[in-house]
């Protein structure tokens, strides 16, 4: 553990994204979205409290999701590409230590993002007088652990991939879980018993993103907060899965030919 | 003649034909009623408006249903729920904990979804709908059902403001599908059981059965029930009105259109007339004092 190579590291990640204005775009995204809810005004929000929760969870979950794929999958194939990868690892660090490094950098970026477009929608629902529930606050948590999830999807895949097929595969599996997850639930009961423990070793594989959105509890009315066993949990998924996803990029990394 | 003098012509001889062709558009590719499906992506060409319409139709159904999403049921599934003694056309697209494989990650994807047990389904206000209804009109002005359903849902509370709301979006539906049965109808129809304006209500109602009468063989399931019905609104506003002969006149072609109807014949009969001596029970109040 390196704790201060890492913060360097990151810091770096963040900066390079102010550079390159990500952020301004998150920001020009969050006024779109403050722009949109004042058109709600048109049908008279009184009442509409679950159309107008729907729409800001379903904004915040795409737009912070591609932010993560974006971030997190054009930093160390650009480092390569511009060669400033060489001055990096001429310094006493590791292969390994960039990785996680970078990772914490591309997860600060898009937590920082979710958070500017998270206070853009809160001013916007207040605007509109909406309720909201504890589990809203839940629901930006988990929230955040599942965009860190994304993050070391997509930083695993560029290692492999180049920056654009990364991206691609990374938003597939993020905005495709619940359809690939769905799909194995719906199709185990019909299928042979060699069938069945491909769908268990599949669902045991692919990366559940899904679990880290309560947006469809957030959004309605009435819905308790979830048990803190099920938070845990979902720290625990992250922890590990993370841990796996950064092993296998390692792998790969470290007997690449830089 | 020079050379350029021949390109001209030809150029203004395309240009002529293009201009021209303008006209055969509404024969080639009429304005079509859109009939959406149980499925959001179902659309011939793939049209994309149609298809996020669809999705949207569907989806109003989430809202109804406080979050939690329904699919249909497997013919597998239904003959599983049968021999279970519960029969049903649709289930959770979450799977129940003793339908799912997947052990934990089901316990936390029914836990962090909107998710109960079939039974214990709280129903939202339907009015939260309503913005899906003012979407799916925007994208696709030819889905009459979505016209026809937003004003009902507009005007559910019955206050004479959101009836008001309710025609002002019937009138938008009515610009766009102006040869459809069911937007007629539904004038008619609220003119009738709101306004009491049967004059107009007439009006709504002849329209409704001239668009639908021509074509009464090629209709679908929707527009023949409106035209049903319009048969039965424009009765009773004969009756209301005292036209006898009318009555029996729309009585008749009604019930040639559509022989099961059992509505229709009753409404063509006198109604019972109490003597003008009858009292009614305490508290009952007959319908005269109602008016």
């Amino acid at each position: 553990m390196k704790p201060n190579v890492y913060k360097a590291l990151a810091r770096g990640v963040v900066l390079e994204s102010i550079r390159r204005k990500d952020l301004w775009v998150v920001a020009i995204l969050g006024f779109l979205i403050l722009m949109g809810a004042s058109a709600l005004g048109f049908f008279g929000v009184e009442g509409l409290q679950v159309f107008v929760k729907d729409l800001a969870v379903t904004v915040l979950g795409a737009f912070s999701t591609i932010v993560a794929v974006l971030t997190s999958t054009r930093m160390l194939p650009e480092e390569i590409k511009q060669r400033t990868l060489y001055p990096l690892l001429s310094r006493p660090i590791s292969r390994l230590d960039l990785i996680i490094g970078k990772l914490a950098g591309s997860i600060l970026v898009t937590w920082l993002a979710f958070v500017i477009l998270c206070a853009l929608t809160a001013v916007a629902l207040f605007g509109f007088g909406v309720n909201f529930e504890p589990i809203m606050g839940q629901y930006i948590l988990a929230k955040m652990l599942g965009l860190a999830l994304v993050c070391a999807f997509g930083l695993m895949l560029s290692i492999y991939m180049t920056p654009a097929a990364a991206a691609t595969t990374t938003l597939i599996f993020t905005f495709g879980s619940t359809m690939i997850i769905r799909g194995l639930t719906s199709g185990y009961d019909q299928v042979g018993p060699v069938m069945q423990f491909v769908f268990k070793f599949l669902n045991a594989i692919l990366p559940q993103f899904s679990l880290f959105d309560l947006g469809g509890r957030a959004a309605n009315v009435g819905w308790s907060p979830v048990p803190l066993w099920v938070m845990g949990f979902l720290v625990g998924y992250w922890l590990l899965y993370s841990a796996g996803l950064v092993a296998i990029a390692w792998a790969k990394f470290n007997r690449k030919a830089i | 003649m020079k050379s350029w003098h021949a390109g001209f012509l030809g150029l203004s001889l395309m240009a002529a034909m293009g201009w021209s062709t303008g006209n055969v558009s509404p024969e080639t590719n009429p304005p079509m009623r859109r009939i959406q499906t149980s499925q959001g992506d179902a659309s011939l060409a793939g049209q994309f408006q149609t298809s996020v319409s669809g999705w949207l139709w569907e989806y109003t159904e989430v809202y109804l249903n406080n979050g939690i999403k329904y699919r249909k049921m497997t013919e597998q599934e239904k003959q599983s729920a049968e021999k279970d003694g519960e029969p049903g056309q649709e289930v959770t697209s979450i799977p129940s904990a003793s339908k799912d494989f997947r052990s934990v990650f089901g316990d936390v994807e029914r836990a962090v979804n909107a998710w109960t047990p079939g039974q214990k389904v709280r129903q939202n206000d339907p009015r939260q709908s309503l913005p899906l209804f003012r979407l799916m009109t925007w994208l696709d002005p030819q889905f009459v059902e979505g016209w026809t359903t937003g004003a009902m849902v507009i005007g559910m509370d019955y206050k004479a403001e959101s009836t008001q709301k309710a025609m002002q979006f019937l009138r938008e539906g009515l610009k766009h599908n102006p040869e459809c049965v069911d937007i007629p109808m539904m004038f008619g129809m609220i003119e009738v059981t709101r306004e009491k304006r049967y004059g107009t209500a007439e009006r709504f109602l002849k329209k409704a059965i001239s668009n639908g009468r021509p074509r009464f063989h090629s209709l679908g399931d929707n527009e023949r029930a409106a035209l049903q019905n319009s048969y039965r609104w424009l009765a009773l506003v004969y009756r209301n009105t005292g036209q006898t002969e009318k009555l029996m006149q729309i009585v008749k072609e009604g019930t040639d259109k559509f022989p099961d109807d059992m509505v229709l014949p009753r409404t063509g009969r006198p109604s019972v007339v109490p003597p003008e001596d009858y009292k009614a029970p305490v508290g009952v109040r007959t319908r005269s004092q109602n008016n």
